[in-house]
């Protein structure tokens, strides 16, 4: 049984630049263009059934990781060439027509998503955050904190322990106040040079294998000639606050999985 | 531009939140999610950091991990500590010639 793997859509004005070659899904057979009015999709074939790849995608991860990296880097490669919608990871059709029948009935979507996509750029920014640096910062230098302090160590020694408890959890809250204040701002800042941005879940250290904490993660839609602005500011804040325990990253141009994260 | 992707285990992370999680979902005939992005990507994480490494010092234990793989899935637990006990016994053998290796003068 063969199905037919979608990578992603591109404007039929823009099908006219040749596909480069590349393989497939099962690395065999190459990819091509099913032109459906406005709108082609780019596709492979792939010979496997529905039951083998949900097996696969359940219970083996080394497939999962290779096919989820072959589905990026071929998308990453096609996005430096068209205007281009990505899909998901693994959106598979059995057959040419039930692609057409989707596709029209989304046309409209479609249509939508390519003018918001062209000519722009996805970036993708986040920040780290030495906790424990910044925690020691917020501290020491804190007057209400400092105050605070000297009265607990007048207290009876049982009064202590509970008001210190009190205290540490105090400072914890400053810290995450302080993270989110500092991250908006500079969110605001890199947001004037994007059409839109978007703020996203922070993964904890066991996703990232990183000792510093994810204190930010947003997404930008930037015009193609706003992007060097924005590395510009992007790299002023990174130069101003390393020092202090901060550590930024931004990645692009990806594919604009988030911003063309519609559903049928 | 100046800033390009990221190399290793962030690129991991950045795609995986990317491929899996985001991207247009038009209704494919085949529906095939993915329950959980942030538990896979820590998997896929240590694998991909971790295999080549250890394959190269003969540590392919992670095989027989029912958590990493199903082949393993049907094991019993005697057969892991088993297989723990021979991999500290390596780990220490390692570490002896390790240590003898380096006592040895550089030239």
């Amino acid at each position: 049984m063969s199905l037919l793997y979608l990578y992603s859509f591109i404007p039929t004005s823009e099908s006219n630049q040749p596909l480069p070659s590349l393989k497939g899904f099962d690395g065999d057979r190459e990819l091509y263009m099913i032109s459906i009015g406005d709108v082609t999709a780019i596709v492979c074939d792939v010979a496997a059934s529905e039951e083998t790849i949900k097996e696969k995608m359940d219970q083996d991860v080394e497939w999962l990781q290779e096919k989820a990296f072959h589905h990026h880097e071929t998308v990453l490669q096609l996005t430096k060439i068209y205007t281009l919608i990505p899909l998901k990871f693994c959106t598979l059709y059995k057959s040419e027509d039930s692609l057409r029948n989707t596709v029209e009935s989304n046309q409209e979507k479609l249509r939508e998503t390519f003018s918001l996509l062209e000519g722009n750029e996805e970036w993708n920014v986040k920040i780290y955050c030495d906790d424990e640096a910044l925690r020691k910062q917020i501290s020491e230098q804190s007057p209400s904190i400092q105050a605070k302090r000297e009265e607990i160590e007048a207290l009876s020694p049982g009064k202590k322990f509970f008001e210190r408890k009190k205290m540490d959890q105090y400072i914890d809250q400053e810290l995450e106040n302080e993270k989110t204040s500092f991250c908006e701002g500079i969110h605001e800042a890199l947001k004037t040079h994007s059409i839109l941005g978007n703020i996203k879940k922070n993964w904890n250290k066991d996703v990232t294998g990183r000792q510093e904490k994810m204190a930010w993660n947003s997404v930008f839609l930037l015009p193609q000639d706003e992007v060097e602005a924005f590395i510009k500011t992007f790299k002023g804040y990174e130069e101003k606050f390393t020092a202090s325990g901060w550590q930024f990253e931004a990645s692009g141009p990806w594919p604009a999985y988030h911003f063309s994260s519609f559903t049928s | 531009m100046g800033v390009e992707h990221p190399v290793q285990s962030n690129t991991i992370v950045d795609v995986l939140e990317k491929v899996l999680d985001k991207g247009v979902v038009v209704a494919g005939d085949i529906r095939v999610g993915i329950a959980d992005v942030e538990l896979l990507t820590i998997k896929i994480r240590l694998i991909v950091s971790s295999v080549d490494k250890a394959k190269e010092i003969g540590m392919d234990w992670w095989e027989n991990d029912p958590y990493l793989s199903s082949k393993a899935a049907d094991q019993n637990t005697k057969a892991l500590e088993e297989e723990n006990k021979k991999l500290h016994e390596r780990l220490e053998q390692l570490e002896r010639r390790l240590e003898t290796s380096e006592a040895k003068p550089r030239y």
